[in-house]
């Protein structure tokens, strides 16, 4: 029997899966109305303002340019697998199997590559559904306006261009980044304590959009390759009995390194392929560990000591396996540390001194007990190393205000100094911390502020830490009603509505 | 100068991790009113006894530290615990996202559709099953909450009889007899079995799913497989993470099943002329895409033994499933009635002809695989057609 019609009917399918994904901007409008008609039937949720129901034209933008775009060039490879069959009806013999191969082969590659496309959507539109839901009063929904603004002002600040996608409930981090640009934060555990944890997701998006960053990791990545390929080509050799002299030693050494250099050279043999696909695997895995690692660094880089206190002191466990198998908690400790030790020499003040001391005793005392077996042990000279390469690179491909300024007067560290003082006094008065006159400008004044305090008063009380919470919360949505009714005054956008619940 | 210390961090890390139970929890007791009620019954318990648990272990483990026990070995009792409560939260999130979408429509339908048939099959096996099915990137069977994920966006009813083999994940485990002593479960010892003569464990999982659901549902799995999922461009190697058997071996299951029902007494050419159909279908896919016609032409595996192992799980189900469980002759027959109705439908434009009352959807869906394998170019006709027919079989069961 003929196998066209399977084909066919295969082509068809993805065709139309891919319109499903095409139409996501579509799917945000209806989720948006779906979930006003629901609050039409069930009364006004009090806990969802209708100004955070994602409305964003922007957004439908950015998912049209991102998912949108990519999904319309799968279609386009699947009009060209569907020409190869149309081409093979009319062949005969060899060429027409030969052609006819062609296309099952492009239609398995459209197909696969697809998987991250429909993989995406449905996060980013699960996500948006989770977002839009109210969960009567228990989604904090203006912690994802703080997010999404501090993301956004990352953008801004770090490579200048407008950030046009969402963040997102998931239940990892990751590990690269997304095709949608999404943020992802981790489930269930938003609030502001966790928020500066998101901007080590950004950081994935800068390592790979920041302009001519991905060139000086990919360099790093062959510095770190290169001297392990002798390994895997002597390792593969042995298995197949090829002489470590002679012209198929070196065909083989020349199909790691071609391999390494992402040429994918035609696999001429097993020993060939075998060479391929550890190389590929390696090179894979150590891209992994470099983007996890300059992600790190990004947040600290960008965010300072609320991003080191969130990660150091709530998220690290030095005593688990490495996450995704790829890069310990006690390493990524080193490197946070070794970022905030070079932030604070780069400043003549050295401004971070004292927190900068308070995590390093904490981090040792939790590494002197979580890895007293030698389990989890970290190399902190390899993390300044990492980070003396990480700077120069950050310093010569970021925007300069990308760095968390230390030594402005306006913001940055001087303002959560000034506020903190402020806070001692609105303390002794009343036992509360100052909502106003704190002149916080920036999302990341306001976390670092709220850590900071909180590093400095380790035996604080519960019931005191979640009144700093609250503070923080208050400090942010009034700092991104403030950034959107400036941005709103420039472009004629709405502005959010007066009176909503804070916090 | 005050530090934070490592009681004091842990103790931090402890407290955030049970307060992400106490959210996940409160999200679970809150679900949006409009959420399937359905959906609601069958998850929330289940998440409860895990979150509860996570709970408990934490609130040991913070005594634990209070106590002064070495701290060293506290902290190396955090993590098991935080990873499994990631689990937890991932499947939470699974599930509050998945079942957001189901009401949002994303799954255009399909997953009642799914939970029908799921019911059908738990009914018809006697394997109990009270849970539900999800969107989700890729089908998968996970067994901490017990979800069904159905592909997004493949939600067209050709890709249903995927979930019989998720299900086949969850029968295979629940399949149990009472011995003298204690519960045995079969499918276990069979694993431990087929480990030591050199299958891997993973792949024998794959193969009782792909069994089960042939077994269970007739051709239209096998149509679905053969026809719609398997790379017969790569047939001959496992999945790229490993958890999947070559699609040759697969298939090879899936045929071997549909011959071995017809085998059965009484069932001789259960299948009319389809199960040649598929076997050449099938062959001629490899063919077209430069692959060896056959497990011992492509060599690596010992065909005779693999046959062998089909033979145990297929044994294994026919000793462990009630005989309703078996699609044979007299459901295919039922199948090709539905089909001349489709074909009417298809034919007068959607007027609507009615099917016997005795119909199940697992008849339904191998009507639309018959039609269409009749008449391909009449592919998306032949779905709605097939779409309704099983909507007015739920609409049906929900009145009576």
């Amino acid at each position: 029997m003929s196998t066209y019609p399977i084909l066919r009917a295969r082509l068809h399918a993805l065709e139309d899966q891919l319109k499903v994904v095409e139409q996501s901007p579509r799917w945000l409008e209806a989720m948006s109305s779906a979930a006003a008609e629901t609050e039409a039937q069930d009364g006004p949720d009090a806990t969802i303002p209708t100004d955070t129901r994602i409305q964003n034209p922007e957004l439908h933008a950015g998912l049209d340019a991102t998912i949108g775009n990519e999904a319309r060039m799968q279609r386009q490879e699947l009009d060209n697998v569907r020409t190869a069959l149309n081409n093979a009806v009319a062949l005969q013999g060899p060429q027409q199997t030969e052609e006819l191969r062609r296309a099952w082969t492009g239609y398995f590659r459209v197909q696969h590559d697809c998987e991250a496309i429909f993989g995406e959507c449905l996060r980013l539109l699960g996500g948006v559904a989770l977002r839009n839901q109210g969960f009567g009063q228990i989604l904090d929904n203006e912690i994802w306006d703080v997010a999404d603004e501090l993301i956004r002002s990352c953008a801004n600040d770090s490579i200048g261009d407008p950030w046009t996608s969402l963040t997102v409930p998931a239940p990892r981090e990751a590990v690269a980044r997304t095709l949608a640009r999404m943020i992802r934060v981790r489930f269930p555990a938003w609030n502001v304590w966790t928020i500066p944890l998101a901007a080590r997701e950004y950081g994935h998006v800068v390592a790979e959009d920041a302009p001519k960053l991905p060139d000086d990791i990919a360099a790093r990545l062959r510095s770190s390759v290169e001297p392990q390929l002798d390994d895997v080509v002597r390792s593969v050799a042995a298995a197949h009995k090829v002489r470590k002299v002679g012209r198929k030693f070196r065909e083989l050494e020349a199909t790691a390194r071609d391999t390494m250099l992402g040429l994918e050279p035609a696999a001429q043999d097993e020993s060939h392929a075998a060479v391929q696909r550890r190389v590929a695997r390696l090179v894979e895995c150590e891209r992994s560990c470099l983007h996890v690692l300059v992600a790190d660094a990004y947040a600290t880089y960008t965010l300072g000591v609320a991003y080191a206190c969130a990660a150091l002191l709530l998220r690290f466990e030095p005593t688990r396996s490495p996450r995704d198998d790829l890069v310990s908690d006690a390493v990524r400790g080193d490197v946070v540390l070794a970022m905030l030790a070079r932030m604070n020499e780069d400043s003549q003040s050295r401004p971070y001194d004292q927190p900068l001391k308070q995590l390093q005793l904490g981090w040792d005392s939790v590494l002197e007990q979580a890895t007293a077996d030698g389990t989890g042990v970290a190399d902190p000279a390899r993390g300044k190393e990492f980070v003396d390469w990480v700077w120069d690179a950050f310093k010569r491909r970021l925007r300069p205000t990308a760095r968390y300024p230390g030594e402005d007067d306006a913001e940055g560290w001087l303002s959560v100094r000034r506020a903190r003082t402020e806070w001692d006094l609105t303390l002794q008065a009343s036992d509360e911390f100052g909502t106003s006159g704190l002149r916080l400008r920036k999302l990341r004044d306001a976390l670092n502020a709220a850590w900071s305090w909180r590093l400095e008063n380790p035996g604080a009380d519960d019931r005191k830490i979640r009144r700093l919470e609250t503070a923080t919360m208050k400090i942010c949505t009034d700092i991104v009603d403030d950034i959107r009714s400036r941005s709103g005054a420039r472009q004629g956008s709405t502005q959010r509505p007066e009176g909503r619940s804070r916090g | 100068m005050t530090a934070p210390d490592a009681q004091g961090v842990l103790l931090g890390q402890v407290d955030a991790l049970a307060r992400d139970l106490g959210r996940t929890s409160a999200f679970l007791r809150n679900l949006p009113p409009h959420l399937d009620r359905v959906v609601q019954q069958r998850a929330v318990g289940r998440f409860e006894q895990l979150l509860q648990q996570g709970r408990d272990e934490l609130d040991t483990l913070r005594s634990q530290i209070e106590a002064d026990d070495p701290l060293g070995e506290c902290w190396k009792r955090l993590p098991p615990i935080s990873m499994q409560a990631t689990e937890v939260f991932g499947e939470a999130l699974a599930f509050l996202e998945g079942a957001l979408a189901r009401a949002n429509g994303l799954d255009q339908n399909l997953c009642p559709l799914a939970d029908a048939l799921l019911d059908e099959l738990s009914t018809r096996t006697g394997v109990k099953w009270d849970r539900f099915t999800i969107l989700a990137e890729g089908e998968l069977f996970r067994d901490m909450a017990g979800i069904i994920r159905v592909r997004f966006p493949d939600t067209t009813v050709w890709n249903l009889p995927v979930v019989a083999h998720e299900f086949g994940h969850y029968a295979g485990r629940e399949l149990s007899q009472r011995g003298s002593q204690r519960t045995v479960h079969p499918f276990e010892e069979l694993l431990a079995r087929e480990q030591q003569r050199g299958w891997d464990t993973l792949h024998v999982h794959e193969l009782l799913a792909d069994v089960f659901a042939t077994y269970t549902l007739g051709p239209a799995y096998a149509f679905t497989g053969l026809v719609g999922r398997f790379d017969p461009s790569d047939a001959y190697r496992e999945s790229p993470n490993g958890t999947h058997p070559p699609a040759a071996q697969r298939a090879r299951a899936v045929l071997s099943t549909l011959r071995r029902i017809e085998a059965e007494r009484g069932q001789a050419g259960a299948f009319a002329t389809y199960l040649d159909g598929l076997e050449n279908a099938w062959t001629q896919l490899l063919a077209d895409t430069g692959q060896p016609a056959s497990l011992a032409d492509a060599g690596g595996i010992d065909a005779a033994d693999f046959d062998r192992l089909v033979g145990e799980l297929y044994e294994l189900l026919e000793s462990h499933l009630q005989p309703d469980g078996r699609y044979g002759l007299e459901r295919f027959n039922s199948a090709q009635q539905v089909a001349a109705v489709i074909r009417r439908r298809v034919d007068e434009d959607g007027r609507a002809t009615p099917v016997q009352d005795d119909v199940e959807l697992a008849d339904i869906l191998n009507a639309g695989w018959i039609e269409r394998w009749r008449c391909w170019n009449l592919n998306t006709e032949i779905g709605r057609v097939v779409l309704d027919l099983a909507r007015e079989l739920m609409q049906a069961r929900a009145r009576q």
